[in-house]
C-alpha cells in the first residue's frame, strides 16, 4: 500500500472514530469517558485555572494603576485649588476681621477723622523698613500724619505720592514718639523708640516717675502730629543703669509692622472735635 | 561527536521518548488553551494551540503522525471543553489533512508556511465549528462569533504558530533524526541530528 493511500486510510479510520464519539456522546458511556478524564486531570486543571485567573487579576490591577495615577493626578490637582481656594478665603476673612476692628475703632474714636487703606508693599531700603500703603496725597495723607492698626499706633507718614505713602513703623529705629505709661501709681513720660529687634523701648524715663511692668504706653500728644491717647503698648520690662541718670523700659508693642494689612491715616480732627 | 553517539538513545527508545514528548506537549498545551488563556485572553481571543500545533506538525511530519497528533489534540480539547465529544476530534483530523498535508508539499524548513498554514486552518476552523455547533442545535450568534472574533483569532493563532514552531520542530527532529527537510516538496540539506 502506497504512503498516500495509507494516508487517506488512516484519515478514514480516524473520521470514523470521530463520529462515533459524536454518536456516543449523550451516551452513559460518553458520559463516563468523558468525566473520567476530567476528573484525572481536575486537580492541575484547577490549580493553573487559578493561577491564570491571579495573573489575569494582576494584570487587570496594573491596566488599572494608570488609571488610579490619572485620577490621582487629578485629584491633586483639584486639592491645589481648593487649597487655594480655602487660602483666599482665609485671607478675605482676615482681612474682613480688620476691616471691621477699623470700622469699631472708627466709631469708637469719632473726634478724627480716619482714612482706611491697604499696606500695599515694603520699601526696598531696609535700614528704614518702611510700608508703602495706598493711599496719598490725592486722599489728604500728609507727611507726619499717625498710622493706627486694629486701635493702635502703628508708625507715621514718612513720604507721601499722589496715590501712596510710605509709612515709618513705630518698631523701626529712626522711629520716635513722644508717650507716657500709665499705672497704677501714676505716669511716667518718656518716648518710644524702636530696637531693631521689633520692639519697643521707652527712654528717658524721670528716675522719680512711677512704672511698673504692665503699664500701658500711649501717646502722649506732645510734639504735635500725634494725638493724645493713641495705645502703643505694654510695659513688660524696667532698666536702671548707674551711668545713665533716666530709666528705660521694654515695651511690648500692640501692632506688629510685619503683620500689617489694614491700616487707618489720622488724617484730621473731625470738624467740632477739641 | 563519539560522545553526542554514546549519549544518542537507539531508535526505539528515542521512538517512545519522542511519542512521550509529543504526548505531554499535547496535554500541556491542552490544559493551556483551556485553563489558562480563558482568563488571559489575547485581545478577546483564546488562541487554539492544540490544533496549531497539529497543523504545524503536519507541515513538517508525515501525514500519519500528523493525523494522530490533530485527532489526538481534538479528542484532548473536546474533553476539557463543553464541545460534544468528537467534534474537535472530527475538524482537527480534516483540517490537519487538508491544510497540513498543503502546506507540507509547500515548504519544511521555514515558520513561514506552517504559520500560513495555521492561518488558513483558523480561517476553515472557526466557520465549521460554529457550523456543527449549530447543526447540533447549539444557539450561536454566527455574526458575533465568525465576522466580530476572526480577523483576530487569525492574528492571534498566526502568532501562536510562529511560538510553537521551534517547540515542534525540535520534537519532530529528535524523534524522527532521519527524517529530512523538505523545500516545495524537495528534501534538502543533511539529515539532522
Amino acid at each position: 500500500m502506497r504512503g498516500g493511500q495509507r494516508s487517506v486510510l488512516l484519515l478514514l479510520i480516524l473520521v470514523v472514530a470521530a463520529a462515533v464519539l459524536a454518536v456516543l456522546r449523550n451516551t452513559e458511556a460518553g458520559s463516563a469517558v468523558q468525566g473520567a478524564a476530567l476528573g484525572a486531570i481536575a486537580p492541575v486543571r484547577s490549580a493553573l485555572s487559578s493561577a491564570a485567573s491571579g495573573a489575569a487579576a494582576a494584570l487587570a490591577d496594573a491596566q488599572r494603576f494608570n488609571d488610579l495615577r490619572t485620577e490621582n493626578e487629578a485629584l491633586r490637582a483639584e486639592v491645589v485649588q481648593l487649597r487655594s481656594a480655602a487660602a483666599g478665603v482665609q485671607a478675605t476673612r482676615r482681612e474682613n476681621e480688620a476691616l471691621r476692628v477699623a470700622l469699631e475703632y472708627q466709631r469708637a474714636n469719632s473726634e478724627w477723622a480716619l482714612l482706611t487703606g491697604r499696606v500695599a508693599g515694603r520699601d526696598s531700603v531696609d535700614a528704614l523698613d518702611t510700608l508703602v500703603i495706598d493711599r496719598g496725597a490725592a486722599d489728604g495723607v500728609r507727611v507726619g500724619m499717625a498710622v493706627v492698626a486694629n486701635g493702635s499706633l502703628a508708625g507715621r507718614v514718612l513720604a507721601v505720592t499722589t496715590t501712596s505713602a510710605d509709612v515709618l513703623p513705630i518698631q523701626s529705629s529712626q522711629s520716635a514718639v513722644n508717650a507716657v505709661a500709665q499705672g497704677e501709681d501714676g505716669t511716667a513720660d518718656g518716648i518710644v523708640e524702636g530696637d531693631d529687634n521689633g520692639g519697643l523701648v521707652l527712654t528717658r524715663i524721670e528716675p522719680d516717675a512711677p512704672l511698673a511692668i504692665g503699664d500701658l504706653v500711649i501717646t502722649s500728644g506732645l510734639g504735635g502730629g500725634f494725638p493724645r491717647g493713641l495705645p502703643v503698648g505694654r510695659v513688660i520690662a524696667v532698666f536702671t543703669t548707674p551711668e545713665n541718670v533716666f530709666r528705660e523700659a521694654a515695651v511690648e508693642p500692640f501692632v506688629r509692622s510685619e503683620r500689617l494689612d489694614v491700616i487707618q491715616v489720622i488724617v484730621e480732627r473731625a470738624p467740632g472735635s477739641p | 561527536m563519539i560522545v553526542g553517539r554514546i549519549l544518542q538513545p537507539r531508535r526505539g527508545r528515542r521512538l517512545w521518548i519522542g511519542y512521550i514528548g509529543s504526548f505531554l506537549l499535547v496535554l500541556i498545551l491542552g490544559l493551556l488553551q483551556t485553563s489558562v488563556f480563558p482568563s488571559l485572553a489575547i485581545v478577546g481571543i483564546r488562541p487554539a494551540l492544540v490544533l496549531m500545533s497539529a497543523i504545524t506538525l503536519a507541515t513538517i511530519s508525515d501525514d500519519a503522525r500528523a493525523l494522530y497528533w490533530g485527532f489526538a489534540g481534538g479528542l484532548l480539547i473536546d474533553l476539557l471543553s463543553i464541545t460534544p465529544l468528537g467534534i474537535n476530534a472530527l475538524l482537527f483530523t480534516l483540517l490537519v489533512y487538508i491544510v497540513g498535508g498543503k502546506g507540507r508539499r509547500l515548504d519544511r524548513v521555514n515558520p513561514v508556511f506552517p504559520t500560513l498554514a495555521g492561518v488558513a486552518a483558523t480561517l476553515l476552523y472557526y466557520p465549521a465549528l460554529i457550523l456543527a455547533l449549530q447543526l447540533l442545535e447549539f444557539d450561536i450568534d454566527w455574526g458575533r462569533q465568525v465576522w466580530d472574533r476572526l480577523p483576530r483569532a487569525v492574528a492571534v493563532n498566526a502568532g501562536a504558530t510562529m511560538l510553537l514552531y521551534p517547540v515542534v520542530r525540535r520534537i519532530e527532529q529528535w524523534t524522527y533524526p532521519h527524517s529530512r527537510a523538505r523545500f516545495l516538496g524537495r528534501p534538502v540539506g543533511d539529515y539532522p541530528g
